[in-house]
């Protein structure tokens, strides 16, 4: 089993065997496909900080506790 | 040479990604059913990714009156994650919401989030302001989540939505849509005028394209864009026949 498709499939959350279009490729098609993945995650990881972030800012300061917690940001 | 319904594919997965299309050039290989398979698994995994996150606002935004979760949207979520919230919300409070989007937010959210994750949000919008934002990204040729939107809205409003296309434009929403019976249903119904021009607009790997996405469709469609083509003019008449499937 490739390792890198092991990689992209517990990024996908799937079995390896259910990861369609790669499973034939060669590790480096996988490992760019896991790559453009990855990034894609973290680029919108980081916009969803930065906006619920800013979000914060627009909530009414009396419940602006509550939605840090609720949020995880207390 | 590379199937053109697997490129086609490439850009609706390049767009989950947020990836340029040349960036997945080592994919052009693999079938179409392959790319939607695996385009499918990635939108799931991104969704899922951020779903804590999105569940905690939508149930914050509960407690905030809609004027100001709307503002909070517009001005700070921004329309991907605005459209991921909503697509959590209960689509009563989600309708709700949407009331206070202005219609070009909506149109921005629509390019963002596929259609299909807030169906019935979208299916409870008025008819008006559906109509509304399918012409703003029409506007902006956003075909492919004019395309997308096919799946979510009625045949009749389907067919509003298109009504002021081109037929560049109607024939790169053809080719783009994930819903062939949808698809199926307007071929059909779409006047012979508009339809002519769709046919007119083909040429090159496009209409190989269609020929493809044609084998998905109706006898009683095929029938129908065969009747058409033939008022067309030669080389696209000739060019159309030699490869679009049998009724």
């Amino acid at each position: 089993m490739s390792s890198a498709l092991d990689t992209l499939a517990h990024h996908l959350g799937v079995p390896p065997t259910q990861v369609p279009a790669l499973g034939a490729y060669d590790e480096g098609r996988v490992a760019a496909y896991d790559a453009l993945l990855t990034r894609a995650m973290e680029t919108e990881d980081a916009a969803f900080e930065t906006a619920l972030d800013e979000a914060l800012g627009f909530v009414p300061r009396l419940l602006r506790p509550v939605a840090k917690k609720v949020l995880g940001r207390a | 040479m590379p199937d053109v319904r697997s490129t086609i594919e490439i850009t609706k997965l390049a767009r989950e990604l947020h990836a340029d299309e040349a960036e997945l050039s080592f994919l052009r290989d693999s079938s179409p059913e392959e790319l939607r398979a695996l385009r499918a698994i990635t939108a799931a995994a991104l969704h899922a990714r951020s779903e804590s996150r999105v569940k905690a606002w939508a149930g914050l935004s509960r407690a905030l009156p809609a004027p100001v979760t709307a503002k909070i949207a517009e001005s700070a979520l921004g329309p991907g994650l605005s459209g991921r919230i909503a697509g959590a919300m209960e689509p009563a409070d989600a309708l709700r919401l949407a009331e206070h989007f202005s219609p070009g937010f909506l149109a921005r959210l629509s390019v963002a989030v596929d259609p299909s994750r807030i169906g019935p949000i979208v299916a409870g919008m008025p008819v008006d302001l559906v109509i509304d934002v399918g012409r703003r990204l029409l506007a902006d040729h956003e075909v492919v989540a004019l395309a997308r939107f096919l799946g979510v809205v009625d045949p009749d409003v389907a067919l509003r939505l298109v009504d002021g296309a081109d037929g560049a434009d109607l024939l790169q929403i053809a080719l783009y849509a994930d819903d062939r019976e949808a698809l199926d249903s307007i071929v059909q119904r779409l006047p012979v005028e508009r339809l002519r021009a769709l046919l007119e607009a083909t040429g090159g790997p496009d209409t190989e394209a269609l020929a493809a996405v044609a084998l998905d469709l109706s006898p009683a469609t095929r029938a129908r864009l065969a009747e058409v083509v033939g008022y067309l003019e030669e080389p696209r008449r000739g060019e159309l026949l030699a490869v679009l499937p049998p009724a």
